[in-house]
């Protein structure tokens, strides 16, 4: 039997986890959770691998009964979760039983919610990951959005201890990001005055911002014309399309692309920007490349040892 | 500039850049590199992405440090392709070359002022290369069409190409393998399907491969498993 039913599936929820690698170069992209703090935090609640499958809510709402026991842990922006009718806390590990309502309120600041279930969401991976790649309907369940009635597989609980991550390792939301990025490629042809536009302008996040891509609003940066034949991209990369407007590849970014690069968004600026909303204002800090090794080095140690605070008298 | 060369791509990533201009000699040279990297890199190669002129190298730094990562793709790049066997296949793809299903047909033959029998001729007169794979799972960009079939792209791509479609794009052609939007000019309707998430790879291109266009008849696109899907008018 399924220990969740789906009874309300929110603006938009898909099963993510740490996305699909190693097959970039056959076109298919990374996908995985937008925000991979958030995302790991909710497993590492329910004691499972930082390699399972969370539920990815975009920005709310989201519905679903309890068909036996599991536990459950609710991270990602500021909102509510509610058990039975109950308000309860997020960023704590929860044991529900048959019968019990899951509720997710909407985000008030950030834009995502994870759920982690004892177990991991357990799809058979599809090319050994069970992120939904929304575009070309890939992972996750049949490649498509969680809907109404959707069952999903997880396992009990590992045990009934209460398990919380300090509201100083949770994400803090702002109106204004300052985002280090590591400059190069067209970079590097870049006037000074240009380099100092780019770095000095605010940036708006535009309301077309997806899964694929974050475009910004601000002032105009042209690189020189140059004709470039399309070549491999990261996430995180930081395009100048004709108009000049930056867009920044996330996790469902295209495999190659020909458009001209001003460089990348580190790690942690990743999952900052997968909590921003339409409207936050942006703006990029040049780092070197030592400076920005040693980002994403403290970014990738620290997603390895969060620290979980257990109450044991529950 | 100096060719080739390695440029950092990413705080985790780095392009080589091989020339200026990609060419079937060059894509060789880049597919020997490429599975060099593949074989030196191990597990500590997150992902990697041959392209036109380039190859983007995506490296795990917990088990490979970025100074050993630069110098392994040093020592790739300087190996002598003539050490590195590749296999090019080629891949003879079945087009039912419709006016009825793509309406995109006679007006190709039209802008390019030739009969639709001619640029059927065209189309399928000689073995085209995967210079890249991208855009979407699948999606080889194939080349170079013949100078008498090279159009600019639909001002406002489809929303909507159905998976199968053969199309063709400036000096480019292709096959869309799954349905998606799409700006390329549509001449037929490939029946094979050239997506599978159940095989490895998911693909059957490789960059470097060639691909040899072959007219069939509906009969034939029928019996192959083919599907007659319309493909949306976009002139009108």
């Amino acid at each position: 039997m399924s220990p969740i039913t789906i009874l309300k599936p929110g603006v938009l929820s898909t099963i993510q986890d740490e996305g699909r690698l190693g097959v970039l170069h056959e076109g298919i992209t990374e996908s995985g959770s937008m925000d991979r703090w958030s995302a790991r935090c909710a497993n590492k609640l329910c004691l499972n691998s930082h390699l399972d499958a969370v539920i990815e809510v975009n920005l709310g709402g989201l519905e679903c009964r309890v068909e036996s026991s599991i536990a459950i842990a609710v991270t990602g922006g500021f909102s509510t979760l509610q058990i039975n009718g109950e308000f309860a806390e997020m960023w704590r590990s929860h044991v529900l039983h048959e019968g019990d309502i899951i509720q997710l309120g909407f985000c008030q600041h950030g834009a995502r919610l994870y759920l982690g279930v004892s177990g991991g969401i357990q799809v058979s991976p599809t090319l050994n990951s069970r992120s939904t790649t929304l575009n070309w309907g890939i992972g996750g369940l049949s490649g498509r959005a969680l809907a109404i009635g959707d069952t999903l597989a997880c396992s009990p609980p590992h045990d009934h201890k209460v398990r919380r991550i300090s509201v100083r390792h949770r994400p803090s939301f702002s109106h204004e990001v300052n985002l280090p990025i590591l400059p190069y490629s067209q970079y590097g042809y870049l006037t000074e005055e240009q380099r100092s536009t780019f770095f000095t302008t605010q940036y708006k996040v535009d309301e077309r911002c997806d899964r694929m891509g974050y475009r910004l609003i601000g002032e105009s940066v042209q690189p020189p014309s140059a004709n470039l034949y399309s070549e491999g991209l990261v996430c995180g990369a930081i395009q100048l399309p004709p108009d000049g407007q930056p867009f920044i590849l996330m996790r469902d970014h295209q495999s190659i692309g020909g458009y001209p690069k001003m460089g990348s968004v580190l790690g942690p600026g990743i999952d900052e920007l997968s909590q921003s909303v339409t409207g936050t204002r942006i703006q990029f800090s040049p780092q070197t490349h030592s400076q920005a090794l040693q980002i994403n080095n403290g970014y990738l140690r620290r997603l390895e040892n969060i620290p979980i605070i257990i109450d044991a008298q529950y | 500039m100096k060719y080739p060369r390695i440029e950092i791509a990413g705080v985790n990533a780095m392009m080589v850049y091989f020339a200026d201009h990609p060419s079937r000699a060059l894509t060789h040279r880049i597919m020997a590199v490429t599975k060099l990297v593949q074989l030196q890199f191990s597990d500590a190669l997150i992902n990697f992405v041959p392209s036109y002129v380039t190859l983007l190298v995506i490296v795990d730094h917990e088990k490979l440090s970025p100074h050993d990562a630069k110098k392994l793709l040093d020592q790739c790049i300087d190996t002598s392709i003539e050490e590195v066997q590749i296999q090019s296949q080629t891949h003879t793809l079945p087009v039912l070359y419709t006016k009825d299903y793509c309406p995109d047909l006679s007006r190709v033959a039209q802008q390019c002022g030739i009969s639709i029998e001619t640029l059927i001729q065209q189309h399928t007169s000689r073995a085209y290369h995967v210079y890249a794979l991208g855009f979407a799972p699948g999606f080889a960009y194939l080349g170079e069409l013949d100078e008498c079939l090279r159009l600019p792209r639909l001002e406002t791509p489809r929303k909507k190409v159905p998976a199968g479609a053969v199309a063709i794009a400036e000096s480019q052609t292709a096959v869309y393998p799954m349905d998606s939007p799409g700006g390329w000019h549509i001449l037929g309707l490939c029946p094979l399907p050239l997506f599978n998430l159940n095989s490895t790879p998911s693909t059957p291109f490789s960059v470097g491969d060639y691909v040899q266009f072959e007219a069939v008849s509906e009969a034939q696109f029928l019996q192959l498993g083919g599907e007659l899907t319309f493909v949306e008018d976009c002139s009108s």
